[in-house]
């Protein structure tokens, strides 16, 4: 499906309070722009500025009302399980994004920053909400992260330890243009494009539909378009990568090839049915989103990474 | 109890590996996880070396070596950090401190997630595409009992 041009505008223009009336299925489909019409990194650090919001901004009192009085141990516990792979996601990906900053485009370093301080920002929500919703309490973000560490599949550190590993990978040889394919894969294709893309839309569907969580609502559909900027900032630097030299598609295939047999596994079910989803309904996203963002980068799978993908089990979120 | 890092350490490492999971830790988790473990096995074969980067005097080595065949340890010994890299296919290192917490009861997933344990030695791909494998294995490790030292030589 393509957007309207008045559709674009909302998502693109809308201020904080605003977002809390937009669709979330708009913002998920701003992503998804073909790929001779990928913003340039400065466009998009323009966009973070005009899009910038402020975390502190939101108020969660009729967000800690609902949870106590209009959902119950079933929703609790599912929306748990799905919005706890963001909490830790969120984390993951802004303490791992440092070591690209060295090798790559310097328009893209300028985007970068705002991309950092957004995934901090983004860490920094999901603080909240488990401090002033969910009751959790720290002295600081770990002991806070610790606290929904229980509600986190053992397969999360799958991608999110892979994503760690190539990290340091990275950090090591930061110029080897292998080593940023196979991290942006990771990153950028996987964990933000069909993890965090696939999952976003269960809990905000949720809350969208019970009319439930306004001020979660708000700030998660503002880092869901955040993430659309962050997406589309990594399909144009794996566009930009193959461009150099075709031969990079092994780097992403071989990447897939991990993260793919690793998505084959899950240690526990994750009940989507108290939301409104089904697994079924999720692996599908799952597999829509892969296929959207490879078309954005111009790649194909081959038929053995089909048949891998139509065997992910999927019971992780993103960052 | 064996010594952290000594040769009867070592031994039992590898019997509870080959044992692993126990019926416990089988029924915390799905058949689904353990029939995903059996798929990767047959894969699992070369050495991994697990690295103390600053262990205090008094052990009989800093490397913990497991030797496998199809997702078996047929060998486990304990050596220098220098003897066992060159023939390790991975070699995982972290810090004395971070050891101790995992043998007493920190989180395996979290040791790699938050790398207390680093990959210093081998294809990051290739380790990752068995990953629940070793994190079992770390599991496996963190159920041994062991003696420790006390200190960590400043």
């Amino acid at each position: 499906m393509t957007m309207t041009d008045d559709r674009i505008d909302t998502v693109e223009m809308t201020d904080l309070a605003g977002l809390g009336h937009t669709d979330i299925d708009d913002v998920l489909d701003y992503v998804h722009v073909p790929t001779a019409k990928l913003p340039g990194y400065l466009d998009l650090y323009d966009r973070y500025l005009r899009q910038r919001w402020n975390v502190n901004d939101l108020d969660f009192t009729q967000d800690r009302a609902d949870w106590s009085d209009k959902m119950n141990d079933d929703s609790r516990n599912s929306f748990l399980s799905i919005a706890s792979g963001f909490h830790h996601g969120e984390r993951q990906v802004e303490a791992e994004l440092a070591p690209l900053f060295f090798g790559i485009p310097e328009d893209y370093k300028v985007f970068l920053t705002s991309h950092l301080e957004d995934e901090a920002r983004h860490t920094v929500f999901f603080d909240r909400f488990y401090r002033d919703v969910v009751g959790l309490e720290g002295d600081g973000i770990m002991d806070v992260l610790d606290g929904s560490w229980g509600y986190i599949q053992e397969t999360f550190v799958g991608p999110f330890g892979l994503l760690a590993y190539l990290t340091d990978d990275l950090r090591r040889d930061p110029y080897n243009k292998h080593l940023q394919m196979k991290y942006a894969t990771t990153y950028m294709i996987w964990i933000e494009g069909v993890l965090a893309l696939s999952v976003m839309k269960i809990t905000l569907n949720y809350a969208r539909d019970f009319k439930v969580l306004p001020a979660y609502y708000t700030g998660f559909t503002a880092t869901c378009r955040d993430e659309a900027r962050h997406v589309q900032g990594g399909m144009r630097f794996v566009r930009q990568l193959l461009d150099e030299d075709p031969s990079y598609v092994t780097d992403i295939h071989d990447t897939l090839r991990t993260l793919l047999t690793m998505g084959a596994a899950r240690s526990g079910y994750v009940y989507y049915e108290p939301l409104g989803w089904s697994e079924e309904r999720v692996q599908a996203l799952f597999m829509d989103q892969l296929h959207k963002k490879l078309a954005m980068v111009g790649v194909s799978l081959p038929a053995d990474l089909e048949e891998m993908l139509s065997m992910v089990r999927p019971t992780l979120a993103g960052g | 109890m064996a010594a952290f890092m000594s040769t009867q350490w070592a031994q039992q490492v590898k019997a509870q590996a080959n044992s692993w999971p126990d019926a416990e830790r089988r029924a915390s988790k799905l058949v689904d996880f353990w029939d995903w473990i059996d798929m990767v096995k047959p894969f699992v074969t070369g050495r991994l070396s697990l690295s103390v980067r600053d262990m205090p005097d008094g052990a009989e080595g800093d490397t913990l070596c497991l030797e496998f065949e199809a997702g078996v340890v047929t060998d486990a010994t304990v050596c220098s950090r220098a003897a066992a890299e060159a023939g390790s296919a991975f070699l995982l290192a972290g810090s004395y401190q971070d050891w101790m917490s995992m043998l007493d009861g920190y989180d395996v997933g979290k040791m790699v997630m938050y790398r207390k344990l680093m990959l210093e030695k081998g294809d990051t791909l290739a380790f990752f595409t068995p990953a629940f494998f070793w994190t079992e294995l770390l599991a496996a490790i963190q159920s041994v009992p062991a003696e420790t030292f006390d200190a960590v030589p400043a």
